[in-house]
C-alpha cells in the first residue's frame, strides 16, 4: 500500500484518512490505488476506526481484512462487524430495510412552521396528478391515525396527513438528526410524488388553505435515503388570482413553499458527500459513473463585498401589510441565495445550459437546496469544498 | 501431505504398492510444504500404504493401507482413488484422523467445483473449506498459529465441553494443511453428505469450528461455531459466545474463515487466490451505519493503510 495517494490525508500510524463518501449515508469508498503497487487478494488491510466520545466503545479500534470482491461482497458492513456474526461483508447499494415503503422529511428550520402536513399522489402519464382523498386515507392502515382533520375527513377531495416533528434526541442509522425535522414514515412506494403544505399557527384551521404556504407537486426524490424537502416560503404574485397548476385548487393566496430535496442526515455537511474524481495516473472511466466538468462561482452580494454579515437581519417584507404577513426574508444572505435561486428557476435550464449547484450552508445562510445532480446512480462530483 | 510439516515433519516417504501376487516400494519425491508425489507404477496393484523412509519392512504404515478401488477388505481401508480429484493423502501424526481429498492449491479446480455446486450452504465431499490468519499475511503474528483443526460438528450437540470434546462422535475433526503461509485448506470430509431426519436442514452436520494451537502449546478458546448451512438459530451454544454464527458455504466464492484477532472480528469470505490476483482500481465500501446494538455507537474518523 502505498503513503500517498490523490488527495488522501495520510497518517503515519493509521493510514489514508477515509474522506470519499457515497452518495448514501454513512458509506465510504475506497478506490485501490493502481500503478506501481502490489496490492493482491493476498494484501491484509488495516482499518481503523475511531468510536467517538460518548460511547460505551469508544477509542480506536482496527480491523484487518482483504479484498477479494470475487464473493460478490464489496462493502464491509460495521455493524455486522459488530454484531460478531462472522457475515461482515455485503453490497453496496443493497436494498433499504423496507424496500415497500417511502417515507418523506420536511426541515423547517427556515420555514418555522407550527403545523406540516403532507399529500401523497401519483403523477399520470397526461401530466396531471392523482392525489389520495380523504376517503382513501380514512381506509388506508397507513394513514388513518395521521388524517388532518378530526371530523368529516372522508368528504375531503384531498387527504393531507399530519407530519410529526422528530424528537431531536432521535437518531437515524446511527447518525444525529437536526431540530426541527418532520417526518412521515411508512408511505407505500406506489405514491411517487408528494406535496407539503405549512401554517405558522399549529392550531391553524385545517379547512382554510389561505393559512398555509403550499408546495408544487414535487417526485419524492429518490437520491436519498432519507429525502428531506429543505424548504421556505415565497410570496408568489404571479400566482395570485391565477390557477396555475394543482396548488391553486386549494386557496392559498399566493403563499407558496419552495425548496429542495436533500439529505435527511446530512445537510450540513452535502459538500463532503460529493466524491473525490481520482486524478494523476492510471485512472480509468468506468462507464456507469456520471463524470462532470464545471466552472463553480461564489457569488457575494454587494452587501457582503461591503464587509457586511450575510447573517444580519436586512429585509422585512412589508409586501401587503394589511395581511399582517410575517417576517419572510430575515438574513441578507437568505435572500441573497433566493435571489440567484429564482434567477436560475427562470433560465432555460435544458442540456448546456448553466445549472448551478447550489449548496446552502448550515449557519446564516438557507440550509439545503437541489440535489438533482446526485441523482441517477453514482456521481462523482467535484469540487475541493 | 504431511499436514504436521511444520511441527512435526517427516523426514521421508516411500509409497508401497500392493497386489495380490506383489508388492513394489517406491521412493516418493519431497516437495515443500510436507508435500511427497509419486508416480504409480505399472502393474495390478489395488492397494497403497505409506511408510517412513526405507522402513517399509520394519515400520507401521503411516495412515493404515488403502484400497483404490473403494472397496474395503479385511486388510485395508476403502478409497475412490481419482486423479486429479481425490488423489492426495493427508498424513496425520497428532490426534486427528488422516484422510483422503483432492490436492490443495488448485484455484482454478475450486472454481470449477463453483459451477457445479452453486446452490449456497450445500457443500459437497472434496470441496475445499480454507482458513486464512490475517496477522500471519500481515506479518505481526506474536505467538504463531501452528495447526488449525477444523471440526465438523454434528447437529444436535451438547456444549458442555466445547470445544475440548474428546469423544469424537459429534463432529469430524481434521488438522488443515498450510498450503500458504497463513492459508490453510481441508476437504469436507464424505459423512458432510449423511442425512438427518429431526435437523431441518435434512442433514447431520451443519456446523463448523477451528481449533488452534500455537507455537507456546497456547490453544485460542475456540468455542465459536458457525453453520455452514446458513441456517440461523439452528442451534444454541450454553455460553460464553451465544448462538452460533452462520453463512452460506459456496465453493470458491464463500469458503474461506479469516481469523483476526479473535472469533469477534474474524469473518468468512471467498479465498485469496494462489495468483495473488490484482485488485488495482478496485472500489471498496465502507458502510458505518447503525454501528452498535442497543446503544448506538457513533463512528467518527476512519483510516486505511
Amino acid at each position: 500500500m502505498p503513503t500517498s495517494y490523490l488527495d488522501y490525508q495520510y497518517d503515519q500510524n493509521y493510514g489514508f484518512l477515509l474522506s470519499s463518501r457515497t452518495n448514501t449515508e454513512g458509506v465510504f469508498y475506497f478506490r485501490m490505488p493502481t500503478g506501481q503497487n502490489n496490492l493482491s487478494e493476498n494484501t491484509v488491510f488495516t482499518l481503523t476506526y475511531v468510536i467517538e466520545a460518548g460511547s460505551s466503545h469508544a477509542g480506536t479500534h482496527t480491523f484487518l481484512f482483504t479484498y477479494v470482491p470475487r464473493s460478490g461482497f464489496d462493502c464491509l458492513m460495521l455493524d455486522y462487524l459488530w454484531e460478531d456474526t462472522g457475515e461482515v461483508w455485503g453490497n453496496y447499494g443493497a436494498e433499504p430495510a423496507d424496500p415497500d415503503t417511502t417515507r418523506v422529511y420536511f426541515n423547517n428550520a427556515v420555514t418555522a412552521f407550527g403545523k406540516i402536513q403532507v399529500l401523497f399522489g401519483t403523477k399520470k402519464q397526461d401530466g396531471s396528478y392523482t392525489w389520495v382523498s380523504g376517503q382513501e386515507a380514512s381506509d388506508a392502515t397507513w394513514a388513518k391515525d395521521h388524517r388532518a382533520y378530526a371530523e368529516g375527513y372522508e368528504s375531503w377531495a384531498r387527504g393531507w396527513l399530519d407530519m410529526e416533528a422528530l424528537d431531536p434526541a432521535e437518531r437515524v442509522e446511527g447518525h444525529a438528526i437536526p431540530n426541527n425535522v418532520w417526518a412521515f414514515e411508512g408511505v407505500p412506494d406506489t405514491y411517487t410524488h408528494v406535496m407539503f403544505r405549512g401554517a405558522l399557527n399549529a392550531g391553524a384551521d385545517n379547512g382554510k388553505g389561505n393559512n398555509f404556504w403550499f408546495s408544487p407537486p414535487l417526485e419524492i426524490s429518490t437520491a436519498y435515503s432519507y429525502p428531506c424537502f429543505f424548504g421556505y416560503r415565497y410570496l408568489d404574485e404571479s400566482s395570485y388570482g391565477q390557477a396555475k397548476d394543482d396548488v391553486t385548487l386549494e386557496s392559498h393566496d399566493h403563499h407558496v413553499l419552495n425548496g429542495g430535496w436533500g439529505s435527511l442526515v446530512q445537510q450540513y455537511s452535502l459538500g463532503d458527500a460529493s466524491m473525490d474524481v481520482p486524478q494523476g495516473s492510471g485512472f480509468v472511466n468506468q462507464n456507469n459513473v456520471y463524470y462532470a466538468t464545471t466552472s463553480l462561482y461564489d457569488y457575494y452580494s454587494m452587501w457582503e463585498q461591503s464587509g457586511e454579515s450575510s447573517t444580519k437581519n436586512t429585509y422585512l417584507s412589508q409586501y401587503d401589510s394589511s395581511r399582517n404577513l410575517p417576517n419572510l426574508w430575515g438574513p441578507q444572505g437568505l435572500l441573497w441565495n433566493l435571489a440567484v435561486s429564482e434567477y436560475f428557476d427562470q433560465k432555460d435550464t435544458s442540456a448546456n445550459q448553466a445549472q448551478p449547484l447550489y449548496f446552502g450552508s448550515g449557519g446564516s445562510m438557507v440550509e439545503g437546496g437541489w440535489g438533482s445532480l446526485l441523482s441517477g446512480g453514482q456521481f462523482f462530483s467535484i469540487f475541493p469544498f | 501431505m504431511d499436514l504436521l510439516w511444520r511441527s512435526a515433519p517427516v523426514a521421508g516417504v516411500d509409497a508401497v504398492f500392493i497386489s495380490n501376487t506383489e508388492s513394489t516400494v517406491v521412493s516418493m519425491t519431497a516437495g515443500e510444504r510436507g508435500l511427497f508425489t509419486v508416480t504409480i507404477p505399472s502393474g495390478p496393484y489395488d492397494r497403497v500404504a505409506f511408510y517412513p523412509a526405507r522402513q517399509a519392512d520394519t515400520a507401521q504404515p503411516l495412515g493404515g493401507i488403502w484400497r483404490l478401488d473403494g472397496q474395503a477388505d479385511d486388510t485395508a481401508a476403502a478409497v475412490n482413488f481419482v486423479p486429479d480429484t481425490l488423489s492426495a493423502f493427508y498424513y496425520d501424526s497428532g490426534d486427528s484422523p488422516s484422510y483422503w481429498g483432492p490436492a490443495p492449491g488448485n484455484d482454478s479446480d475450486t472454481a470449477l467445483m463453483t459451477l457445479a455446486n452453486p446452490q449456497p450452504g450445500n457443500p459437497q465431499p472434496g470441496d475445499q473449506l480454507y482458513f486464512v490468519n490475517l496477522h500471519k499475511l500481515k506479518g505481526d503474528e506474536t505467538d504463531p498459529i501452528v495447526t488449525v483443526e477444523a471440526r465438523f460438528i454434528q447437529l444436535p450437540h451438547d456444549g458442555t465441553d466445547s470445544p475440548i470434546w474428546t469423544n469424537g462422535k459429534q463432529y469430524i475433526g481434521r488438522t488443515m494443511y498450510e498450503v500458504r503461509d497463513g492459508v490453510y485448506v481441508v476437504s469436507f470430509p464424505q459423512e458432510i453428505t449423511e442425512s438427518s431426519s429431526t435437523n431441518t436442514s435434512g442433514y447431520l452436520y451443519e456446523e463448523v469450528a477451528f481449533n488452534l494451537t500455537r507455537q507456546s502449546g497456547y490453544k485460542d478458546p475456540f468455542n465459536r461455531h458457525y453453520n455452514f448451512r446458513d441456517l440461523k438459530h439452528a442451534s444454541q451454544m450454553p455460553e460464553t459466545w451465544g448462538d452460533p454464527g452462520y453463512f452460506g458455504y459456496i465453493a470458491g466464492t464463500m469458503d474461506t474463515y479469516y481469523y483476526n484477532t479473535d472469533v469477534e472480528d474474524s469473518y468468512w469470505n471467498a479465498h485469496p487466490f494462489n495468483a495473488d490476483a490484482s485488485i488495482h482500481g478496485q472500489m471498496v465500501y465502507f458502510d458505518t451505519k447503525d454501528y452498535g446494538a442497543t446503544e448506538e455507537q457513533k463512528i467518527g474518523n476512519l483510516y486505511l493503510r
